[in-house]
């Protein structure tokens, strides 16, 4: 009979691909939330029943929509950059760079949270527009605090080889929310 | 696929035990506390709004109230303690893999079979209450025109029953069966994340009790498909209704997501594609149903929640939104969710009929094809609930086509079954005889169905209750009969203690009687226009009604057959179960009952598929490997 005991390096290789299939899982599920938003963008607008679809021209604002894509993109680029420098030079490369990541998250998830509760203009006279602006702003603050949880979690574990699996579903979670938030931002912000 | 376990510790770690510990009882004092301050925050907040000081109710106190109730809950029960813990680098380990006795029920904890049980105990209550409220309704329905119930308690009634069962018998199988044996039918001794396999059950009964509160808010007026204008207008109690659906729809998408990757990565040596059990098939293509169809379902029920309480128009159409979005992302999860219903059934009963046909299953990769068709198809149905709502001619007879062309797929499973059948000496034990009648029911619903996916007979029998009794049949015909097959099948191995087999045969003889006799009739009192949700008709159905109303007294009887089956068994005769009682070849069958905590002494390596009934020369299913010792013991 063959040995097919497990080793540790077994198990910790098998974490690391649980982490990894879960992470691209998740992202395809959570991309379907996101669809619902997209649908009802797409919906409304075509719909623009009784021309409500932006009944007062009132639109989200851009340049904080702009600044918000920005620090996303960076957050999400220095946990690529983590991410690179763990697999060149060890999980004790991780924590700088990851640290800056999780700073620009921060400061992207407090702007979201602005947004959200501060959009310039009022949901109840906003029609379809400013509908689907708040619902998916709201969203999209949730999966930034989420992220931010996630990532925090990254740098303040011990370096070890349970490390390694976990950081790559989280740079996929975050490049993902960039993309979200840039086809979104071309949605509100742009057509 | 690999067999890369995390090696046992010779003792399971005892998770700490007695009151103080968090458990069940501290997690109802979190939701109670939580719901309260969530309420106070949520008056304070609420007050400033306009819209809220324009009605007698703060749906944004009850939303708060919830949400809070939920992390106070979650935090009762533990589950909050390795999320928390992690923050600071550490890792929260009151999670136990097990305990004894009882007490280990009423907590979190991350053995899947412990998960299994906790999923049969919860489903089952839930599935009682929502059978009780069907009894309230065939009350209200012996009579054409002398309520028993107002017409708003009759309405939500008829909602409870609906989404309680809808919500709980999503889960009905991969809930029990699917945790408690896919990971012993692949080789493996855990579900991947067992810490978010504890947070995906204990979802679920926080959900009925969310539902069931709707009934302090006066109810909820929409049945269980939600639909605005109607749910936009409701009173408080809709609030309630979105909460339960959504952590319902958590719960499934993590459930799901569980599933794929315990099935993907957990699978021992040798356990090909091939020789994965149907029944694994079934769970793997429902989890794929459940991973990208709530999500669409979360996002409806956030909208309507936003729309009750901060004024958005998403389902307003006099504020430029729309309530067929609604439909269309309700049932973009909705049609899916059928097939969530269906699929595990279908994988329960070709896993039981090789067993008692002593037949190698019969075109395997036929039946798993068509689980994959249904998979795929199912996400191209969703509109011919849509038929008379006014969606665009044109639209009409694509999905007319994809709804008719799913009952070939589903033909697969049934021409697998008819072969596996076909010259077997087949022993009609009590989870045989479920497997059955499963089939039989299952063609009346799908048959039934392939006539609604018509327009023309969609758009006259729309809405009445015709299609009340295609999807009774689907559901219960179908799914709950399998639910009762796993039961009879697999419980000697959950409980480790045998059924007494002549009252199951009552128990199913009864059913499958007066299932029949409830169900059948509603065909034609559909046909002769009798609408569903209003609690008064026309005089001259009431013979039907009546013979309607005492069959299903008497199919909630025999319900009460089988309770005293399970308490009798289960508490008072305690009959050890054999190991193998049903000379099975599947993995779980090899196992000691009861099944030991750490499922397998040694690694696993799978020889044969599970299906060689019949063939004396097959090799055994396969070998274990030297016991798994942790590092230092």
């Amino acid at each position: 009979m063959t040995d097919i005991t497990p080793t540790a390096a077994d198990t910790a290789e098998l974490e690391a691909r649980n982490q990894s299939t879960a992470g691209r899982l998740f992202v395809a599920a959570d991309a379907f939330l996101f669809l619902g938003f997209l649908f009802a963008y797409l919906y409304l607008r075509a719909l623009n029943n009784n021309d409500l679809w932006n009944p007062h021209g009132q639109n989200p604002s851009g340049t904080m929509g702009a600044v918000v894509l920005v620090l996303v993109v960076v957050a999400a680029a220095f946990v690529h950059v983590a991410s690179g420098r763990m697999a060149a030079a060890g999980p004790a490369a991780f924590r700088a760079p990851a640290a800056a990541g999780l700073a620009a998250a921060l400061a992207a998830t407090v702007l979201a949270g602005t947004q959200l509760f501060r959009p310039g203009f009022s949901p109840s006279h906003a029609g379809g527009l400013g509908s689907v602006f708040i619902g998916f702003i709201a969203f999209y603050f949730l999966h930034l605090i989420g992220g931010v949880y996630w990532l925090e979690t990254q740098i303040v574990q011990r370096p070890s080889d349970i490390l390694r699996g976990s950081v790559p579903p989280c740079l996929l979670y975050w490049w993902y929310l960039a993309v979200v938030l840039a086809i979104f931002s071309v949605l509100f912000y742009l057509v | 696929m690999s067999h890369t376990e995390t090696p046992a510790p010779a003792t399971p770690a005892a998770g700490r035990s007695g009151i103080l510990t968090f458990n069940l009882l501290w997690g109802l004092v979190g939701l109670v506390v939580g719901y309260a301050i969530g309420l106070w925050i949520g008056h304070r907040m609420g007050s400033r709004f306009d819209w809220v000081a324009e009605t007698d109710y703060n749906d944004v106190a009850i939303l708060i109230g919830y949400a809070l109730g939920t992390l106070g809950y979650l935090f009762g029960l533990g589950i909050l303690n390795h999320p928390i813990a992690r923050m600071f680098g550490r890792s929260g380990g009151d999670i136990a893999k097990s305990s004894t006795g009882w007490s280990r029920y009423a907590r979190a904890s991350t053995d899947h079979k412990v998960i299994g049980n906790q999923y049969l105990i919860g489903i089952g209550i839930f599935f009682f209450i929502g059978g009780l409220n069907a009894m309230l309704i065939r009350t209200e329905l012996l009579h054409p025109n002398s309520p028993t119930f107002s017409p708003g308690q009759y309405l939500t009634i008829v909602g409870l029953h609906g989404a309680m069962m809808i919500m709980m018998v999503s889960s009905i199988i991969l809930g029990p069966f699917g945790h408690f044996f896919v990971p012993l039918m692949i080789g493996s001794r855990r579900m991947a994340f067992p810490r978010l396999e504890a947070l995906s059950f204990w979802l679920l009964p926080l959900a009925g009790v969310v539902l069931m509160s709707t009934i302090a808010y006066g109810g909820f007026p929409t049945g269980w498909t939600g639909y605005p204008t109607l749910g936009s207008q409701a009173d408080s109690g809709m609030d309630g209704y979105l909460v339960a659906f959504a952590l319902v729809g958590i719960g499934m998408i993590l459930n799901a997501l569980n599933m794929l990757v315990t099935v993907f990565n957990h699978r021992a040596p040798g356990m090909t594609w091939a020789r994965l059990p149907i029944f694994v098939w079934s769970m793997l293509t429902t989890s794929v149903l459940m991973l990208l169809g709530p999500p669409m379902l979360l996002a409806a029920v956030v909208m309507e929640m936003l729309d009750r309480t901060s004024g958005t128009a998403f389902f307003s159409s006099s504020s430029g939104g729309s309530p067929f979005l609604w439909e269309n992302l309700f049932w973009f999860f909705g049609h899916p969710e059928v097939y969530i219903l269906a699929l595990p059934g279908f994988g329960i009963v070709l896993e039981i009929l090789p067993v008692f046909a002593r037949k190698p299953l019969w075109g395997q990769r036929l039946a798993i094809a068509g689980m994959l068709g249904v998979t795929l198809l199912s996400f191209m149905v969703w509109q011919h609930h849509l038929f008379v709502s006014g969606i665009n001619s044109s639209l009409r007879p694509f999905y007319m086509f994809t709804t008719e062309l799913i009952s070939v797929p589903t033909g697969f499973i049934f021409l697998c079954g008819i072969g596996t059948l076909w010259r077997a000496k087949i022993r009609y034990t009590v989870p045989m005889l479920f497997a059955l009648a499963f089939f039989f029911n299952f063609l009346i619903g799908g048959l039934s169905g392939v006539y609604l996916s018509d327009v023309p007979s969609d758009v006259s029998l729309h809405g009445s209750f015709f299609v009340m009794a295609h999807f009774h049949y689907t559901i219960m015909g179908g799914l709950v009969f399998a639910f009762f097959a796993g039961i009879y099948y697999w419980l000697p191995k959950m409980a480790g203690v045998e059924l007494n087999e002549r009252l199951g045969k009552i128990h199913f003889w009864t059913t499958f009687v007066f299932f029949n006799s409830t169900f059948l009739p509603l065909f034609a009192v559909g046909m002769l226009g009798m609408p569903r949700r209003v609690a008064t008709y026309a005089p001259h159905l009431q013979f039907l009604n009546d013979w309607v109303s005492i069959s299903a007294f008497l199919l909630g009887a025999s319900m009460l057959v089988f309770l005293a089956n399970f308490v009798w068994s289960l508490l008072v005769a305690r009959i050890p179960a054999a190991a193998n009682p049903w000379m099975a070849r599947s993995l779980e069958w090899q196992l000691p009952t009861p099944v030991p905590v750490w499922d397998f002494d040694g690694p696993v390596r799978i020889l044969a598929g599970p299906y060689e009934y019949g063939n004396p020369a097959a090799p055994p299913v396969m070998e274990l490997g030297p016991p798994i010792v942790a590092a230092g013991d």
